[in-house]
């Protein structure tokens, strides 16, 4: 293993698991209104309008309805005075302020659900964790006791060096080594985790049969995927990087819409948009999703520029 | 490097429709700002549409209004333009805000292009409008008798079928003759591009990373030599194998003409529905026996009909880019217009947007397939690919059999005579051919040899030998006589029976401005049709270029459908060179 393998691991591995329990996932009872059709108003006065990346944008558009004002895709570039940003705080555009966390995705893994009992069964284990996966790894599918016609073992995963996203999902993933075979495997590379989720769900398990990524940008597509080819299992890594979504906006009715978002009301509803509430305790889960692993402290300069340069490298 | 010059400088999406296919024009209203997209053939009518729709819209971006144009523009040309600097002068259409070729391959191989030229990318990130495998269509029974739809069946297959000398008695059909492959040219076609590309991968054994070393490899040379040797011939649009399935299945020939052509998914619904070229016809003909989609089991690609908004271009303003992304959202985000694209038979690129009908088992088709994409492999190897494929291909022996009746001396355009034209477009083919094709001249008019209209020139041998006596003639050709046209075709159709070779494409290449005017007992097409069809398999296929305004159109497609081949139209004289390369590419 080289000097910065070897680094690697020890650094994500060793990283800080900040206490336990906590963030204990909610059951997977819908809430009353599972999302995605209510436009009550649940705000009096004027707001702003909302921005989210590509991962949280069903999400964003169902809670813009409910509050009774607009969401638009962040693109990269500020939006404007009267918009607030959600996105984790590396992700802010230039020269905004991070505001308060209002949700938080931890990083799980999504695998093609006719797929994934023939991974279960080759690493004889319950749920794929990246231990699975990385048995995949410059493999057939015929070797691991799959179709041959599934091809090579192909794993999706985005771009650390564009998002917070990619990062704590490529944290996760180098935690166990990097294998130049890993480099073999990583068919999909994707800008960040909602471009991943719409390539996973265009071109189905042709090409990828696994996912790292944030949790809602699995759910984003969990639906979807249904009407395209398949359906996704969900597991998640232990320990696990989570990412935390900061709101960004400055004037009232900025400040009345962060305050919104924070509010009970929103925060119970997050659940069932695959996101969890600013306090890690969900009162409802999307159905499909589950427990995470137990969660990573954040990554340091020195971690984030060895883990890029092992990405750089595979 | 031929091959890489081609690749970049003269690909074309599928769908070439040919110099008389109009773009919708769109009247821009005066306070607005245009938009222009460049678009590939396959979704003009379905972005015409959606354009007309968005601009009913009366789109505004920053209170001004901004209106999109579509204007068609085959992927491998608009990535040349985009290289090279789009023309001012308008002969390109306008300069585009947005481009969606057929492939964000293309994309790659643009910036590859601009990086070489140290300029800075142009295509940056994109949406997908909506995808589409390539896939081998195969005619139902055929496609049977191999296992479909529950055997994997892949290249490896096809392979093994086609160096079988049994051919399809090997499954118990000796009748259906040898295995046919109709193939189109990666040089031209995305769909020729992304089979070739698929060969080479089921070669190495491999679904990515493909290397230089491995397009060199003995391995890949064997394989490919043995897949390229099933080629009936190939072309530039994979709408003439299309259209002659079609043909050969409505006169009640089905399996005769090809056994599996390499197409676009969406090819095969269109076909299905009995319209090929997905022209809306109001009562089409649907084939008898249809085509089904054979997945490779080795893995495939797709088109994937990205949009980029060409931001940094020079031309593009920041008001434009921003109307581009509206079009492109109201494309892509707003489902309906996302089951618009499946009505046209293409996978939605919305992902929120279910895949059914068409894309269904009712058309052959398997909306969980592929299983595997393959990756497109770096520019360099993707070069080399197409170079070391040009050494693989099927060799060809062709006459080209050239008019130069007194009227190829009427002007052509631009001072030059047609015959001059020809002349050009003549000798600049001869680089699209390699040293091993075999290569003959003719020409033809009246009367040359006492009564024969025709005169043997060059004999077909390997070029290598006769590209230097084939220049020199050709430029000496002078234009006098009628057309003696029939008897010349079955002459020199005759020429290439007599020493017909299986392991070549064997044909003709017919120019000629004019009708019929063969002595007597004068011009009997219906007599030549059947001499051209009458022999079911050592075909000679036909391939008229009709040039000029006074070609007969109806008469030379007559000659091209009976021999199982394509008609060229190149009814302005100037635009020859650049329709004779499209013929060429057939071999």
């Amino acid at each position: 293993m080289s000097g910065w393998r070897a680094a690697l691991v020890a650094a994500v591995v060793g990283g800080l698991i900040l206490g336990a329990g906590w963030f204990l996932s909610g059951d997977d009872e819908q809430p009353d209104d599972p999302g995605g059709s209510t436009t009550t108003r649940a705000v009096d006065g004027d707001l702003a309008a909302l921005a989210c990346p590509t991962a949280l944008e069903a999400a964003c558009a169902d809670l813009a309805a409910f509050l009774g004002t607009r969401s638009q895709r962040l693109t990269g570039a500020d939006p404007g005075d009267d918009v607030v940003v959600i996105a984790p705080v590396a992700d802010l555009p230039d020269g905004r302020t991070a505001g308060p966390v209002v949700a938080r995705s931890p990083v799980a893994i999504a695998v093609w659900l006719a797929r994934a009992p023939v991974l279960q069964a080759h690493c004889a284990v319950d749920a794929v964790d990246l231990g699975c996966l990385a048995r995949g790894y410059g493999r057939e599918w015929g070797e691991l006791g799959g179709a041959a016609a599934w091809g090579a073992f192909k794993l999706g995963l985005a771009d650390p060096e564009r998002s917070a996203a990619g990062l704590a999902a490529w944290r996760a993933v180098a935690s166990g080594g990097v294998p130049a075979s890993l480099g073999d495997s990583l068919r999909l590379r994707a800008r960040d985790d909602g471009a991943l989720m719409v390539e996973v769900a265009q071109f189905g398990d042709s090409r990828a049969d696994a996912v790292v990524t944030t949790e809602v940008a699995i759910a984003s597509q969990l639906t979807n995927v249904q009407g395209r080819g398949g359906r996704l299992e969900v597991s998640y890594p232990d320990p696990a990087p989570w990412v935390d979504y900061v709101a960004s906006g400055e004037g009232s009715r900025a400040e009345r819409l962060i305050e919104a978002l924070l509010g009970e009301e929103v925060q119970a509803r997050l659940g069932a948009l695959g996101l969890r509430p600013a306090s890690g305790e969900p009162t409802g889960l999307m159905a499909g999703l589950g427990d995470p692993g137990q969660p990573l402290g954040p990554a340091d300069d020195a971690l984030r520029g060895t883990l890029i340069d092992a990405w750089n490298e595979l | 490097m031929l091959a890489t010059l081609a690749l970049v400088a003269a690909a074309c999406g599928d769908s070439v429709l040919g110099d008389s296919d109009p773009t919708v024009t769109f009247d821009v209203p005066e306070d607005c700002v245009e938009v222009p997209a460049a678009v590939s053939s396959e979704k003009v009518t379905l972005l015409t549409d959606l354009a007309v729709a968005f601009n009913e819209t009366d789109p505004e971006v920053d209170g001004t209004c901004v209106f999109v144009t579509i204007h068609r523009q085959a992927s491998g040309k608009a990535t040349s333009l985009l290289a090279d600097g789009w023309p001012v002068d308008g002969s390109e259409g306008p300069a585009p805000v947005l481009w969606s070729p057929a492939s964000s391959a293309w994309g790659s191989v643009l910036n590859q292009r601009l990086a070489v030229q140290g300029e800075p990318p142009l295509a940056g990130d994109f949406r997908r409008i909506m995808l589409t495998p390539l896939v081998l269509a195969m005619p139902r029974p055929m496609a049977e008798a191999l296992g479909w739809p529950e055997a994997d069946i892949g290249w490896s297959d096809i392979l093994a079928l086609a160096q079988d000398p049994e051919g399809w008695g090997r499954f118990g059909h000796p009748e259906w003759g040898p295995f046919r492959l109709g193939k189109t040219n990666p040089n031209f076609s995305t769909s020729g591009l992304s089979a070739t590309i698929a060969i080479y991968y089921a070669a190495i054994g491999k679904t990515a990373g493909l290397t230089l070393a491995d397009v060199d490899s003995p391995v890949a040379a064997d394989f490919v030599t043995g897949v390229e040797q099933s080629a009936v011939h190939y072309g530039d649009t994979t709408l003439t194998f299309l259209d002659n399935m079609l043909r050969e299945d409505l006169a009640g020939r089905p399996l005769r003409y090809a056994s599996a052509a390499a197409v676009e998914e969406v090819s095969i619904i269109a076909y299905n529905r009995g319209d090929p070229a997905d022209k809306g016809l109001e009562d089409p003909t649907p084939p008898n026996v249809p085509l089904v989609a054979v997945y490779p089991k080795e893995g495939t690609l797709f088109s994937d009909n990205p949009a980029y908004v060409l931001d940094d271009a020079p031309w593009v303003t920041p008001t434009q880019a921003a109307g581009a992304r509206l079009f492109r959202d109201f494309v892509i985000n707003d489902p309906e217009n996302q089951a618009r694209a499946l009505e046209f038979g293409f996978r939605p690129g919305n992902p929120a947007v279910a895949i059914a009908d068409p894309i269904s088992a009712a058309n052959g088709l398997n909306p969980t397939q592929p299983e595997t994409e393959l990756e497109v492999p770096e520019p360099a190897v993707l070069a080399a690919l197409v170079d070391s494929w040009e050494t693989y291909r099927k060799t060809a022996r062709v006459i080209i059999l050239f008019d130069v009746s007194g009227s190829m001396g009427d002007l052509g355009g631009e001072g030059f005579t047609k015959l001059d034209l020809a002349k050009q477009a003549v000798l600049a083919s001869l680089d699209q051919f390699k040293p091993d094709d075999e290569v003959g001249l003719w020409i033809f008019s009246t009367n040359l040899n006492g009564d024969q209209d025709y005169l043997e020139l060059v004999p077909p041998l390997p070029l290598r030998d006769v590209e230097e006596p084939i220049r020199r003639t050709v430029r000496s050709l002078i234009a006098d006589g009628g057309t003696g046209l029939y008897d010349s075709t079955r002459a020199a159709v005759q020429a290439v029976r007599d020493d017909f070779d299986q392991t070549r494409i064997n044909a003709v290449l017919l120019l000629t401005d004019g009708m019929c005017e063969d002595d007597p007992p004068g011009c009997d097409l219906d007599a030549l049709v059947r001499y051209l069809g009458s022999n079911e398999r050592d075909v000679v296929r036909v391939f008229p270029v009709a040039y000029g305004a006074n070609a007969s159109i109806s008469e030379l497609e007559a000659i091209a459908s009976a021999s199982q081949a394509r008609l060229y139209t190149a009814s302005d004289p100037l635009t020859i060179e650049r329709v004779f390369e499209q013929v060429v590419s057939n071999f």
